[in-house]
C-alpha cells in the first residue's frame, strides 16, 4: 500500500467526509474487514483503527491525493496506525553523542537497560501468542498453513504459490479461505 | 519459524498487509459475500459504520470548539495582562487611535474664541457699536 506523493494535489477534507458518506454498503464492508486484518497483534480494536483514521482524515493530519480511491486511502492510514503500534515499544539500541576526545568532564551515557519492562513483555507475549493462535487455525490444511507461514515470512506471489503445488483458482481460493478464517479469529464482539 | 517476540511482530504485519491487499483487490461481490458469513447482515454493518463515522466527525467538531474557545479565552487573558499604550474605551471606534485635539482656551483676544457667528463676520467698528449697545 502506497498512496503519498507530495507533488500530488490532494482531496479536502469536506469532500473526503462527502466520499465517505456516500460509501456503498462494499465499500463499508471492504473497510470493516480490513481494519479486522490490521487489529492482528491485538495492539489495537479494529473500531479504534478506524476511528483513527477518520480523524486522521477529517482534520487534514492525513492527505488523500485526489487520483486515490478513499478506501484504500483510509485502509492505508489505519495500516500507518497499526504499523506505529506494533512497533511503539520496539525496542532500539539508544543513540548517544560522543564525547569529544580529550575531554574527562564528558558525562559518560547511563546504558540503556536492556530488560523488557512490564508492558512491552505482555505486548510480545501477546504477538507471539497470536502467531501461534493464527498458524493454528489452520492444522487441518497443510497448503492454507504453508501459505500463512510464508506470507508471515514475507513471501509474495508466484513464489508462494508454487510452495504449495496448487493451481491460480485453488491458490486464489485458499487465501480467500485463510482471509475469512483470520478475520473470523480476529472479529471483536462489536460491530 | 523461530520463536523471537519481534519476529513475531514483524511476522503479523507482513501477513495482516497481504490480507488487507487482498480484500482491497478483490471484487465487491466476495468482498460483500465474506463479509455477511462474518458480520452478519451487511446493510447493518454499512449503517454502523457510517454511525462511527459521524460520531468521531462530531466528537472532532466539539474538540476544535473547545480549543477555539481556550484560544480566544488565552488571548484575552494576554490582552488584560499586557499594558496597553491606548486603553480603549467601551464602544470606542476611531477615536481611540485619534484622539480629538484640545481646542485653544478662550481669552479676550480677538477673534473672541466662542463669539457667535454673526460677530465673527463683522468688522472691528461695527463690534464696537455692538458692545456699546449691549
Amino acid at each position: 500500500l502506497s498512496v503519498t506523493d507530495p507533488a500530488e494535489p490532494v482531496r479536502a477534507r469536506a469532500e473526503i467526509a462527502s466520499a465517505i458518506r456516500a460509501f456503498t454498503p462494499a465499500q463499508w464492508a471492504r473497510l470493516r474487514r480490513v481494519a479486522a486484518h490490521y487489529s492482528i497483534g491485538d495492539l489495537m480494536e479494529a473500531e479504534d483503527l478506524l476511528q483513527e483514521a477518520f480523524r486522521g482524515a477529517l482534520d487534514g493530519e492525513r492527505k488523500c491525493p485526489v487520483s486515490v480511491d478513499v478506501v484504500r486511502f483510509l485502509a492505508e492510514a489505519m495500516r500507518s496506525v497499526a504499523d506505529g503500534e506494533l512497533k511503539r515499544t520496539k525496542r532500539r539500541p539508544a543513540l548517544v553523542p560522543l564525547p569529544a576526545s580529550g575531554d574527562p568532564a564528558a558525562p559518560v551515557p547511563e546504558p540503556m537497560d536492556p530488560a523488557l519492562n512490564a508492558e512491552e513483555r505482555d505486548e510480545d507475549s501477546r504477538c507471539q501468542r497470536q502467531r501461534e493462535q493464527i498458524i493454528g487455525l489452520f492444522t487441518d490444511d497443510p497448503a492454507a498453513e504453508v501459505i500463512v507461514e510464508g506470507l508471515m515470512e514475507g513471501m509474495r506471489g508466484e513464489d508462494l504459490r508454487a510452495l504449495t503445488d496448487l493451481d491460480q483458482t485453488a491458490y486464489q481460493s485458499k487465501r480467500r479461505l485463510i482471509r475469512r478464517r483470520i478475520e473470523r479469529f480476529l472479529r471483536g464482539p462489536k460491530l | 519459524m523461530t520463536g523471537d517476540p519481534k519476529d513475531a511482530r514483524d511476522a503479523l504485519g507482513r501477513l495482516a498487509d497481504a490480507l488487507a491487499e487482498d480484500i482491497l483487490n478483490a471484487p465487491d461481490e466476495q468482498v460483500l459475500a465474506d463479509a455477511a458469513e462474518i458480520y452478519g447482515d451487511t446493510d447493518k454493518l454499512a449503517a454502523d459504520m457510517l454511525r462511527l463515522f459521524e460520531q468521531t466527525a462530531s466528537e472532532q467538531s466539539k474538540a476544535k470548539l473547545v480549543a477555539a474557545r481556550a484560544a480566544i479565552a488565552a488571548d484575552r487573558r494576554r490582552r488584560q495582562e499586557q499594558p496597553a499604550l491606548i486603553r480603549p474605551r467601551r464602544g470606542g471606534g476611531f477615536r481611540d487611535f485619534f484622539p480629538p485635539t484640545p481646542r485653544p482656551r478662550a481669552s479676550s483676544r480677538w477673534p473672541p474664541a466662542r463669539a457667535r457667528p454673526f460677530r465673527t463676520m463683522t468688522c472691528t467698528a461695527c463690534w464696537k457699536i455692538s458692545r456699546t449697545l449691549a
